[in-house]
């Protein structure tokens, strides 16, 4: 109840605040003009200015205000008129002089102008100009009209836009003027115009694109002003790639944005860091925003699949359709990221959707259709090798294969051979997408609606209904008044998808079957034997999730005064998740009796967002400032459900609640709010020095009493020393920035409620209904604190046809905040707790990009981008004594690995040998560092060293290419250990080619150790050391697109206005030496399904 | 009328000035003194917090009860089935080749199914009980002590388990992370002395019937406490106090030895001492493994074969046998079903124990008439055996026979094999005949789990683990 009163309270002083000015401001111009055109009568004898002016005031009853200057000006006014307009009388009196006026509500105000003075003092020689009137037509680089050009005066604020047919017209008071054109994509250009004239202006457009747009929070500037680090991708560049989660289609493209993707299965989680990780245990996930509003970030957590196989929970963005993005833009330093405080930390992703634009009204359909396969498996063995194995396995044990240790060798057919990584990953997957857009709009109004179908099957042997689909529908409506104070924007995504897996656990054991298992019996049923699953049924256990997203925003501007804009965002964003996984009867052991059972998990998350803004522009001397003050309210509620439903009577209803007897239920309901307020200035001194400051203090309902709020700011500053008058006339250095901010941002990406302890019911004891402890509070824990410091240059030569941006920064969190894990013996394995470590990210960013050959043709253009980073655990006080111990080492990466040193395989025996690092005589699976006295040594970090990508675009007449590398420099697990390799050898477990290597006689100088049947130390041992652990760097073509856009003359005879026929490639080839599936999983502990090579055929018609 | 204004800069014009004007107005809107209040939640509703679980009947009802659920829970598999595992009475045919370590006794210091966290997890739920209680607010003064003597009896028990498998344990009595996340490892003899004090608190606390649960024996009350304590001042070799408090349940009143052994784990039978019960439509887990259905699972070794006496009525009740693959194999059928709504409760303590524990006082304080009279008495009752045994000549004789009447009576029970082989000394020579290739004396304690090992500084590992 407080708080719809609140609410309430906030939305009444907003509603009334606009209400009040509003009217008054509305008002104001048919008053003012009909201020000027009232008739005066005066004679005015060589009386001074402010005597001239109360004379006529008194005449017309008009009020005249103005300042010192004007009051103290010893110009002498002649005037004897008699029923003429006031304006006339104004603009005669003030002809030859520095003085302008303005009507203003009721009155007039004159103010002393500086420029005016000049050109006054010039027209002492020569006439006086008049006003003059402009007139003129913008093209683009083809002739076609530009609509929505800026025009402004130089020295002005007075600006214009040209119309939809690219006309537009400038009156101004003064004659020699200089009109500066300016358009997003173009270069900006200044014209000197003087008297009357006609102008055609041809915009160019600027190879650079240091005038694009990038959205920063709560605004909007271009590559050239910003002050902050934002990378921006655009939608043609998203829309080049055949990929279903717009996550994807950055892999690579951003410097400093590290991204892998968890599976190639459709709906995969994602794993998205920038600029490294910062925090030891807790949240990551850095912030989205669409279209003003928080989306969800962790990735959606599966029923049923243990936390360690992460990489196959969804990622909430699969839901957001690639073809509606406009761009996306990435926020990485303090000066960009502080405006988002608390939730800023792990850098911004800003997501804008595409919007109508003004003109003819637009159709376009484009679909595509393709098919993928894994980019990248490893070859296990085949029966003859298996067998080979396990004989060995045997002998080096020193036993006899029986039926009951050894049915592969002694009952089991040595001649079957089957292929379990085929069956399972080797299938081909295929993709149609289809989407039509509707747009057009007037000068007024604008509006965009699209429909998207996108259908995508797994590399997974086929189930019933399986596979991907999704639907989505967009629409955005624009709309600016006739006055242009109020603008208007309301844009609705609502997408529902469908994911039919089977269960996507089984893979990591799935491919060491061993490949004469017998499947079926002699009389071809499913056989079951004593000890192993049967995949092939167990395949028919699946996991079915369907999620509905609905996300609506409306953006709202008016115009209170000159320079004062009032905004507000509302938000809304909910989304639902359902989720099945169905275990039939027939996927388990029939002599086991288990009847069928299903999970069924239901996540409702709604965020509801509230945020009211004023931004205020001012000249001041050479320089423009710009305010933002805004306030976010913001509220998110999560409900969950699952159920455990089981002993369906029949598989035919194991999708219903109805038929099975429920074994478990459990409910959740997370209430987090949040609210801020924040502000920032921007100094922008002649387009040569920028100062940023900006501040947000947060409160977050994430932490107990008194820990709620805290304060963030930032400071950055560029200096555009290419504006500078000495590099002005510069022929080679065509642009130059330097720039540098620090600022604070935290971090509460912690779950809610870990201030408090609590109780929960669990199963009834008898008829008793029980309480149990499930959390241990910690009350103390507070937010925590990254310091972000960056310096960076960025430097345009020959026209900006080379682009250079080099960025180093240094971000520092401390106080981390981690979900720390406490010994069991407290009664709990953990509670939510700030540790005193400090880790720092540090590193080099470049982005190069050129424009090597442009003609009318022919063009060339190259863009790469090079991430240097360095994680270090920079203290930990306590580190020997706490938890992490065994994990961190100061000094060193978070992600290092601690295992074994393999010191080769002893020729003598076969077994492994380890370095004794404490020299104990034995092997102990610890830490050597912290005085943990084991003997696992640091084998590496599953930090890239380096990563980066290149593309290189050619355009020939109609014709595009575009080819995207992507390269990595990394260490990984490989095969040796990823889990369940030390089976090598024992307990019918299969394995890979990459094993045969192994020790058999004497003397055997080798890699891999004997395999044992039982007790298999070597192979353990083997798994756990740093032979385990390596090179996984990898370069890849990420992407081939090629597209054919069909001559207009010819289209146009067809009835359209655009064809265009392309093909794409995703992951098409990747060069590594790396042992394993894919490189980009070698962070894994886990064989997981790897990504996909995917080649798809479109077409896209626009009418 | 003109009026003269001052401006101090002429860039400044009126608009200027009311924009700014609204500006600052508005930024001091959004340094609302609300907004603290926004940020705290209303309530929590989908949880209870901690602080208001016992400050009702209802609720401290519910989170004791709950004691025992998490006792039932996590605890059914590994006193009924890992402690037999490691023991000499079963041996693991299942498919569950996680079973092995313990059949094997090759437990490693990362095993996921050693019972440490979920006791410590207890023993949580126990101490938060008697902060909870003994704060007493808003429960009724009669139930407060009696859910007090409730905790303290559970509280004893988990330790009793956790001293049992690990050895020095450390004593947790609070619930301050603080003082827990650092504890080091309490001599064995001072968590002993916590159990009996907090046996002790439960027996004078509890009622002495069951009219608390409505006659169901799955809750504690005095006698239950008292069983248990008879069964810990044994294990202490305290022969006169474990007599003492032996006697007292027998004499009771409350309990008498079923005639023969079926319905030894049915429920509220006239044996039992404690269950843990059932809700309506639970099956019991255990039991699962236990039954062979198709496929041999848990398999009684040949030592507990070859203990029972011939004629002995419950080696053919509580073992039954199937074949497969031309083979025959004998399985326990303590629990005789694995299906839902069964009336079958795990027994935890029952009378015939106590028959043993004051067999085993008296024969250690060379009573053996009286020791050998207890013995003959079950013989009689659970086995059929109607030819009583004479009184034995020397101790060691009549150890053997209380040793041989706790191995076929108790058998794949409360740890109980397991841990009188290692209280009596005899676990190397039984252990070595039994599994030469695998066992080591120091399997006798299993390892302290790593993660823990790890995370407490002051928690040193048992020898053979490290």
């Amino acid at each position: 109840m407080d708080k719809a009163l609140y609410f309430m309270k906030w939305t009444t002083i907003l509603f009334a605040f606009i209400v009040t000015t509003a009217f008054g401001v509305w008002a104001e111009p048919v008053k003012g003009q009909n201020v000027l055109l009232r008739k005066v009568t005066v004679n005015i004898k060589a009386q001074l200015l402010p005597k001239a002016l109360e004379e006529i005031s008194v005449a017309s009853g008009v009020k005249f205000t103005y300042g010192g200057t004007v009051a103290n000006s010893k110009l002498t006014i002649n005037a004897d008129v008699k029923g003429k307009e006031l304006k006339a009388v104004l603009d005669n009196i003030l002809k030859n002089s520095p003085y302008t006026y303005e009507a203003f509500n009721d009155e007039i105000i004159i103010r002393y102008d500086s420029e005016k003075e000049k050109s006054e003092k010039k027209s002492s020689v020569s006439p006086a100009s008049p006003a003059v009137d402009i007139h003129g037509k913008i093209t683009d680089e083809k002739g076609l009209p530009l609509p929505g050009v800026t025009i402004t005066v130089k020295g002005t604020q007075m600006a214009f836009s040209s119309d939809a047919n690219g006309f537009f017209s400038v009156q101004t008071l003064r004659d020699n003027v200089t009109l500066v054109f300016s358009y997003i994509g173009y270069k900006t250009q200044e014209i000197p115009v003087s008297g009357h004239q006609e102008l055609t202006v041809k915009m160019v457009l600027d190879y650079g694109k240091l005038d694009q747009v990038q959205v920063i929070g709560y605004g909007a500037t271009t590559r050239k002003l910003n002050t902050g680090d934002v990378s921006t991708v655009k939608a043609n560049v998203i829309e080049s790639q055949p990929v279903t989660n717009p996550l994807q289609a950055l892999e690579g493209r951003v410097a400093g944005l590290q991204i892998i993707q968890g599976t190639g299965l459709p709906g995969s989680g994602m794993q998205v860091e920038i600029r490294g990780r910062s925090s030891l245990l807790s949240n990551n996930y850095p912030l989205y925003i669409i279209d003003g509003v928080p989306f969800p970030s962790a990735n959606l957590e599966r029923i049923g699949t243990p936390s360690s196989l992460s990489g196959q929970s969804g990622s909430p963005m699969n839901s957001i359709n690639p073809d509606d993005i406009e761009s996306i833009d990435v926020l990485k330093d303090a000066d960009a990221t502080a405006i988002y405080g608390s939730r800023g930390s792990n850098g911004v992703i800003l997501i804008t959707t595409k919007k109508g634009s003004t003109g003819k009204t637009v159709f376009d359909v484009n679909v595509n259709n393709g098919f993928g396969t894994v980019t990248r498996t490893a070859q296990p063995l085949n029966t003859a090798q298996y067998l080979q194995v396990r004989n060995d396995a045997f002998k080096n044990s020193g036993q006899t294969p029986g039926a009951d240790n050894a049915p592969d060798l002694v009952s089991w057919s040595p001649n079957a051979d089957f292929d379990w990584q085929k069956w399972y990953i080797g299938n081909t997957a295929h993709q149609t997408n289809a989407t039509a857009t509707l747009s057009g709009g007037d000068k007024q109004t604008t509006f965009l609606m699209s429909g998207t179908f996108h259908n995508e099957s797994s590399v997974l042997p086929q189930i019933s209904g399986e596979g991907y689909e999704r639907g989505n529908f967009h629409l955005n409506v624009g709309h600016t008044s006739l006055n242009k104070k109020l603008h208007v924007d309301a844009t609705v995504f609502f997408s529902a998808d469908k994911n039919k897996l089977p269960m996507p656990t089984a893979l990591m054991y799935l491919v060491e079957m061993n490949p004469n298992y017998p499947v079926y019996d002699a009389n071809g049923n499913l056989n079951w034997v004593n000890n192993k699953t049967n995949y092939i049924a167990a395949n028919q256990q699946y996991d079915k999730v369907e999620n509905n997203n609905l996300n609506a925003s409306l953006s709202l501007k008016y115009n209170l005064f000159k320079g004062l804009d009032f905004k507000s965002n509302v938000g809304y964003n909910r989304i639902e998740n359902n989720q099945i996984d169905a275990s039939p009867s027939t996927s388990y052991d029939p002599s086991y009796g288990i009847l069928g059972n299903s999970e069924f998990g239901k996540q409702l998350v709604q965020t509801f967002l509230f945020e009211p803004q004023l931004t205020y522009t001012t000249v001041i001397g050479n320089g423009k400032l710009d305010l933002l003050a805004g306030s976010t309210i913001e509220q998110q509620l999560s409900d969950g459900y699952l159920f455990l439903v089981d002993s369906y009577s029949s598989d035919a209803y194991i999708e219903s609640l109805n038929f099975g007897s429920m074994d478990y239920r459990t409910a959740s309901r997370i209430d987090y709010k949040y609210i801020s307020v924040f502000g920032r200035a921007t100094y922008n001194w002649d387009d040569k020095y920028i100062l940023n400051g900006s501040f947000r203090r947060d409160g977050s309902s994430r932490f107990g009493p008194g820990k709620q709020f805290g304060n963030f700011g930032s400071i950055g500053a560029a200096w555009l020393f290419s504006n500078e008058a000495f590099l002005k006339d510069c022929r080679v250095l065509s642009f130059g920035k330097l720039h540098g901010s620090y600022g604070t941002t935290g971090n509460d990406g912690i779950g809610d409620y870990g201030y408090l302890s609590f109780y929960d019911t669990s199963t009834n004891y008898g008829n008793t209904s029980t309480l149990i402890p499930t959390q241990i509070a910690n009350k103390n824990y507070q937010w925590e604190v990254n310091k972000k410091l960056e310096l960076g240059i960025s430097l345009g030569f020959l026209k900006n046809r080379i682009l250079l941006n080099a960025a180093w920064y240094r971000n520092r969190s401390g106080n981390e905040l981690v979900s720390y894990a406490l010994p069991s013996i407290t009664g709990f394995t953990g509670y939510i707790a700030n540790l005193p470590a400090v880790v720092q990210n540090r590193g080099l960013e470049f982005e190069v990009n050129t424009t090597n050959v442009q003609s009318n043709q022919f063009t060339w253009t190259t863009s790469i981008n090079l991430t240097i980073p360095k994680n270090t655990l920079l203290s930990f006080p306590g580190l020997q004594s706490s938890g992490y111990a065994n994990s961190y080492v100061v000094g060193q990466p978070l992600n290092i690995v601690q295992k074994y040193h393999f010191l080769g395989v002893n020729p003598a025996d076969g077994t492994t040998m380890i370095q004794d690092i404490n020299n104990d005589g034995k092997y102990t699976q610890l830490s050597s560092y912290n005085g943990q006295g084991g003997d696992y040594v640091i084998a590496g970090t599953t930090d890239p060293k380096w990563y980066g990508g290149m593309n290189n675009s050619f355009r020939y007449k109609g014709f595009q290419l575009d080819i995207f590398l992507q390269y990595t420099r990394q260490d990984g697990y490989n095969l040796y250990s990823q889990i369940p390799a030390a089976t090598f050898g024992n307990d019918l477990y299969s394995g890979w080619t990459a094993y045969l290597n192994y020790w058999k006689n004497p003397g055997d100088k080798v890699t891999v150790p004997k395999p044992e049947i039982s007790n298999n130390m070597s192979q353990t041992e083997f798994q756990n050391s740093d032979a385990g652990f390596g090179d996984a760097s990898f370069l890849r073509v990420k992407n081939v697109s090629l597209s054919y856009m069909f001559p207009s003359g010819i289209v146009q005879k067809w009835g359209m206005k655009n064809l265009r026929l392309y093909l794409q490639g995703q992951n098409v080839l990747t060069l590594t030496k790396y042992k394993g599936y894919d490189p980009e999983q070698a962070g894994s502990t886990y064989l997981l399904v790897p990504p996909l090579k995917m080649f798809t055929a479109g077409l896209q018609i626009t009418f | 009328m003109i009026e003269k204004m001052e401006l101090k800069t002429k860039t400044i014009n009126r608009c200027g000035c009311k924009a700014a004007a609204v500006f600052m107005l508005f930024s001091l809107l959004l340094i609302s003194p609300a907004c603290k209040k926004f940020v705290e939640i209303d309530s929590v509703t989908d949880k209870l917090l901690a602080s208001q679980v016992y400050t009702s009947d209802a609720t401290s009802n519910s989170a004791i009860a709950g004691i025992y659920r998490q006792f039932k829970t996590n605890l059914q598999d590994p006193i009924f089935i890992y402690n037999s595992l490691a023991s000499d009475d079963i041996v693991n045919y299942s498919p569950s080749v996680t079973f092995d370590p313990y059949s094997t006794n090759t437990l490693l210091s990362n095993d996921p199914r050693l019972a440490w966290a979920n006791l410590y997890n207890i023993v949580y739920a126990t101490n938060s009980a008697i902060e909870g209680l003994s704060a007493g607010k808003g429960t009724s003064e009669s139930a407060r002590q009696y859910y007090l003597g409730e905790a303290k009896f559970n509280r004893a028990l988990a330790y009793f388990y956790l001293v049992n498998w690990f050895g020095d344990v450390p004593l947790v009595l609070t619930t301050d992370v603080s003082v827990s996340a650092t504890a080091s490892r309490t001599p064995a003899a001072q968590v002993y002395t916590q159990i009996i004090a907090d046996l002790k608190d439960a027996q004078a606390a509890l009622g002495d019937d069951y009219s608390y649960t409505g006659g169901d024996r799955s809750r504690a009350n005095k006698w239950v406490a008292t069983a248990l304590l008879a069964r810990v001042y044994l294990y202490q070799k305290d022969w006169v106090n474990a007599k003492l408090q032996a006697d007292a349940v027998i004499n009771s009143g409350l309990y008498s030895l079923l005639d023969g052994p079926t319905g030894i784990f049915e429920q509220n039978n006239a044996e039992a001492i404690l269950q843990w019960s059932n809700y309506s439509s639970e099956s019991n887990f255990s039991a699962g493994n236990f039954i062979f259905n198709t496929t041999p699972n848990l398999i009684c070794r040949d030592n507990l074969l070859n203990a029972f006496e011939p004629g002995d009525l419950r080696k053919t009740t509580w073992i039954a046998s199937k074949a497969y693959n031309g083979a025959t194999y004998y399985y326990p059928y303590k629990f005789t079903t694995t299906s839902p709504n069964t009336t079958e409760w795990f027994v935890v303590l029952r009378l015939a124990e106590q028959y043993l524990i004051r067999a085993e006082a008296n024969a250690m304080q060379n009573d053996f008439t009286d020791a050998v009279a207890d013995i003959n008495l079950i013989r009689l009752k659970h086995g059929g055996l109607t030819t009583a045994l004479p009184v034995p000549a020397d101790q060691k004789t009549c150890m053997d026979l209380i040793m041989n009447q706790r191995q076929v009576d108790l058998f794949t029970e409360g740890c109980h094999r397991w841990f009188d082989l290692k209280r009596t000394g005899r676990i190397d020579a039984v252990m070595t005949a039994e599994k030469p290739a695998t066992w080591q004396s120091s399997s006798a304690l299993y390892p302290i789990p790593l993660g823990d090992i790890l995370k407490d500084p002051n928690l040193k590992q048992n020898p053979g683990y490290q």
